[in-house]
C-alpha cells in the first residue's frame, strides 16, 4: 500500500502552489496512492478547492475530525477498510488544526475522533492503522489512550526524528517518514513491513526510511509527466 | 473488545531473514494501467534489496511480558500475511525533493 499522512498537496513552490494542489493529485494518481490523510496545510486550500481536488483523486481523502461548519458533517471519509491476506485493515485519517481558521471547516479533537472511529471500525476490521497528521505529541496520546489501535503512521512533526516510537504500555508503534520542515519536504519515504501471523499475532514491524537522494534514478513515466508539466 | 496477541520477541531483520518468514506478497495489481506506479514500487523494492545507503533502518522492539490474548474473532489462516506500506508525509506537493 502507498499512503500519505498529510500536507502533501501544496506548500510554497510551484507547480503545486500555482495549480492549487492539482499537480500533486496528478502525481499521486500516477503513483497509485491508496489513501491520504488531510493535513492542516491541505485544508488551507479552502473548502471549494479541496472538494475539487478530492473529486480528481483516484484515492480517498481521510479525516475523522474535520467537519463542515454549517452541517457538522464530516468533510471526508473517516476511514476505509482493506483486505490484508485473510485479515481486514482499517485506515483512519486524523488532521491537525490550521493556524488560521478555514471558512466553512471546523477541526475537532483528533483523540476523541480517533476513539469514535476506532470504536466504529473495529466491527469491520481486525487491524487498525491511524494515518495521522495530528503531530507526534497527539500521536503519542492516541497510542496511550485510544484502545484498539495497532499502528500509527504520522506526519506533521517538525524537526522530529523519524525513528519509530513504541508505547511501552500498549505496544502501539508510531512511524513517521518525513521531517515536516522547510528544506526537508519530499526527501524521504518510509517503508514498513507489518507481519501478521496466522491467528492474528502481530510481529514487531520492520521500518526503514529512504532518502531520495540524487543517486536514485527518476521513474521514466513520472519524469516525462514532469517535463510536460513544466511546459504548461 | 478484542485483543491482538502481540509478539514478545522482537524480530530483527537478520532473524527475519533466517527464520523463514514468508516474503512480502506482491502488491495487489491495480486496474489502472500506470507504468509509473509499478516503476515506483519496483524502485522501492529494489531499494530494499540494496545496501542501506542514504537511509535509516530499524527493527522495532515491542514491549515484552505484556498480557495479551488471541482474538477469537480473528480467523486462523494457513500462513502469515505481510503488509508492505510505503509512507510519505509533508511533501508539500514537491515534485523534486527539496534540498
Amino acid at each position: 500500500m502507498l499512503l500519505d499522512a498529510g500536507n502533501s498537496l501544496v506548500g510554497d513552490q510551484d507547480p503545486a502552489l500555482k495549480s492549487r494542489g492539482a499537480t500533486s493529485i496528478e502525481a499521486m494518481n500516477l503513483l497509485g496512492y491508496d489513501a491520504m490523510a488531510l493535513g492542516a496545510g491541505d485544508l488551507a486550500l479552502g473548502l471549494d478547492v479541496l472538494q475539487q481536488r478530492r473529486g480528481e483523486a483516484h484515492f480517498p481523502f481521510l479525516s475523522a475530525n474535520v467537519v463542515l461548519s454549517d452541517t457538522g458533517r464530516l468533510l471526508a471519509t473517516p476511514y476505509v477498510t482493506r483486505e490484508v491476506g485473510h485479515l481486514r485493515l482499517a485506515l483512519i485519517g486524523l488532521t491537525d488544526a490550521p493556524p488560521n481558521p478555514v471558512p466553512g471547516l471546523s477541526v475537532g479533537d483528533p483523540v476523541l475522533a480517533a476513539a469514535r472511529a476506532v470504536s466504529e471500525a473495529r466491527a469491520q476490521a481486525d487491524l487498525i492503522l491511524l494515518l495521522s497528521h495530528a503531530g507526534r505529541a497527539v500521536d503519542q496520546r492516541m497510542a496511550d489512550e485510544v484502545p484498539g489501535v495497532n499502528w500509527i503512521l504520522g506526519g506533521g512533526s517538525e524537526g522530529m526524528t523519524t525513528e519509530p516510537i513504541v508505547n511501552e504500555r500498549t505496544g502501539v508503534v508510531i512511524l513517521q517518514a518525513g521531517n515536516a520542515s522547510a528544506g526537508h519536504a519530499g526527501m524521504t519515504i518510509g517503508v514498513a513491513h507489518l507481519t501478521i501471523e496466522a491467528g492474528g499475532r502481530l510481529l514487531a514491524p520492520q521500518w526503514k526510511t529512504i532518502l531520495l537522494s540524487q543517486g536514485f534514478a527518476d521513474d521514466p513515466d513520472l519524469a516525462n509527466w514532469r517535463l510536460s508539466e513544466g511546459s504548461r | 473488545m478484542g485483543f491482538m496477541h502481540r509478539s514478545t520477541t522482537p524480530v530483527h531483520s537478520d532473524e527475519a531473514a533466517s527464520s523463514g518468514l514468508p516474503a512480502s506478497p506482491r502488491p495487489q495489481p491495480k486496474a489502472r494501467a500506470v507504468a509509473g506506479v509499478l516503476g515506483l514500487l519496483v524502485l522501492a523494492f529494489s531499494l530494499l534489496a540494496a545496501a542501506d545507503r542514504d537511509g535509516n533502518e530499524w527493527s522495532v522492539r515491542l514491549p515484552t511480558a505484556r498480557a495479551s490474548q488471541i482474538d477469537p474473532a480473528v480467523p486462523s489462516g494457513p500462513m502469515s500475511s505481510t503488509l508492505t506500506i510505503l509512507q510519505t508525509n509533508d511533501t508539500w506537493g514537491y515534485l523534486d525533493p527539496c534540498g
